[in-house]
């Protein structure tokens, strides 16, 4: 039985291997709809009324919580902690979004320079990058589409994931992240969770984002984790507990409170305790956020190029050709401008304990 | 020494939760995007005057 706090500084986790095959299973589920036109028939939301897309997306956010909570306990910087986040985020987001560009001026109807030069396509660049609000549309691409119109169906999230680091660093700045403050900030967030869910249920006239109430609860069981690390046991008898209680739970109101608590446990479960040669995958990059970002665009183009393609199909071809734009992108974006954000933070460190140790 | 009490906050964090107030009440998040570039902006400041000091 593993203490989540004694294993918590071994960098030799699971994590990458996670990430991984969340982001594939975000291939897989984006697969039906855009193969057939919807995602009626994704085989877990037929079974459980949630798709595989969307419980890998919860993983996602609650390994963020838990990495980025730790992350900012360890930068002793605002400017380090918003720098790390910027540099991991928006540089492969470039990069996609020019990669679609690029690739929507092959399918569009339009003409190469009246595309380039359509306000539409600025558009999408910029407020995708900025983050102002997600746009799906480029001018005259994927028009005839079983699932219409939509280039990039993944970037959504990425809002959802620059309001949680934005959220956190305010907490953080407020003193709500460490000791009394953080229980504080708990009992408030799950008394506003419970009555937004209760709101979202019976009044459908507040305008409650679900988005937001799902991803947030999952963002912030784990940065509860991380923060609790000391008490939280990494057991399989509690996995299957948990497992057991989000299944009893299908098509309760319960099911997403419960679901997200068994994927927290579960992501930190998987991430620490099976060892031996799946660590092995940690010598390779992190390829997730390339192959979670790339994979729509290049799903829409294969659709557009082979309109028969149905799901299974879709999803092996695009899973290897998003792995290739993932690896590239891990080499020659993620990886440099990480480095170039760790370089700049450690300079940062060092001249903030030359000042300390002057003053 | 004495201990503060919670309640003894800085001008800064007081500002910052007027802000998270008005970021959940109008439910935009701009105001706290304020509050952290204004942040950013005080530890830029900080630090410059620290260096200006230091020569």
């Amino acid at each position: 039985m593993q203490r989540l706090a004694d294993v918590q500084a071994v960098r030799d986790n699971n994590f990458n291997l996670l990430r991984f095959l969340a982001a594939l299973l975000v291939i897989f589920s984006h697969s039906y709809p855009l193969a057939l036109g919807n995602s009626s028939s994704e085989p877990l939301r037929q079974w459980l009324g949630v798709t595989y897309g969307s419980l890998a997306v919860d993983a996602f956010f609650v390994i963020s919580g838990y990495l980025v909570l730790q992350s900012w306990q360890r930068q002793q910087l605002l400017l380090n902690f918003c720098r790390a986040r910027v540099f991991r985020v928006l540089p492969a987001l470039a990069g996609v979004l020019l990669f679609s560009i690029l690739l929507g001026g092959y399918f569009s109807s339009l003409s190469l320079p009246s595309y380039l030069l359509h306000e539409e396509t600025w558009k999408y660049f910029y407020k995708n990058l900025l983050m102002l609000k997600t746009e799906y549309r480029l001018p005259g691409v994927f028009a005839d589409l079983p699932y219409p119109e939509v280039i990039n169906g993944s970037l959504w999230t990425l809002r959802y994931e620059m309001k949680m680091y934005l959220g956190l660093a305010v907490l953080g700045l407020l003193g709500l992240l460490s000791g009394r403050g953080f229980r504080v900030f708990l009992l408030v967030y799950l008394g506003w969770y419970v009555l937004a869910s209760w709101a979202l249920h019976s009044r459908p006239d507040l305008d409650i984002s679900a988005e937001m109430l799902r991803l947030s609860l999952c963002f912030v069981l784990g940065a509860a984790c991380a923060h609790y690390a000391r008490y939280l046991f990494l057991r399989l008898d509690v996995l299957l507990g948990l497992l057991l209680m989000a299944w009893l739970s299908v098509g309760s109101p319960l099911f997403q409170s419960l679901a997200a608590l068994c994927i927290a446990y579960g992501v930190l479960y998987l991430a620490y305790v099976p060892k031996g040669w799946l660590l092995h995958f940690n010598r390779l990059g992190d390829y997730s956020y390339g192959l979670y970002l790339f994979a729509f665009p290049i799903q829409q183009a294969l659709k557009a190029v082979w309109p028969g393609l149905q799901p299974w199909p879709m999803f092996v071809y695009a899973a290897l050709l998003t792995l290739l734009c993932a690896i590239v992108s891990w080499h020659l974006i993620e990886k440099p401008a990480l480095a170039y954000a760790q370089r700049r933070n450690a300079a940062s460190r060092a001249r903030l304990s030359q000042a300390a140790a002057l003053s | 020494m004495t201990k503060a009490g919670w309640w003894m906050i800085s001008r800064e964090r007081l500002a910052g939760y007027v802000l998270l107030l008005l970021a959940l009440s109008l439910q935009d998040w701009t105001p706290l995007l304020l509050y952290v570039l204004g942040m950013l902006g005080r530890d830029h400041l900080r630090a410059s005057r620290h260096l200006e000091r230091g020569k």
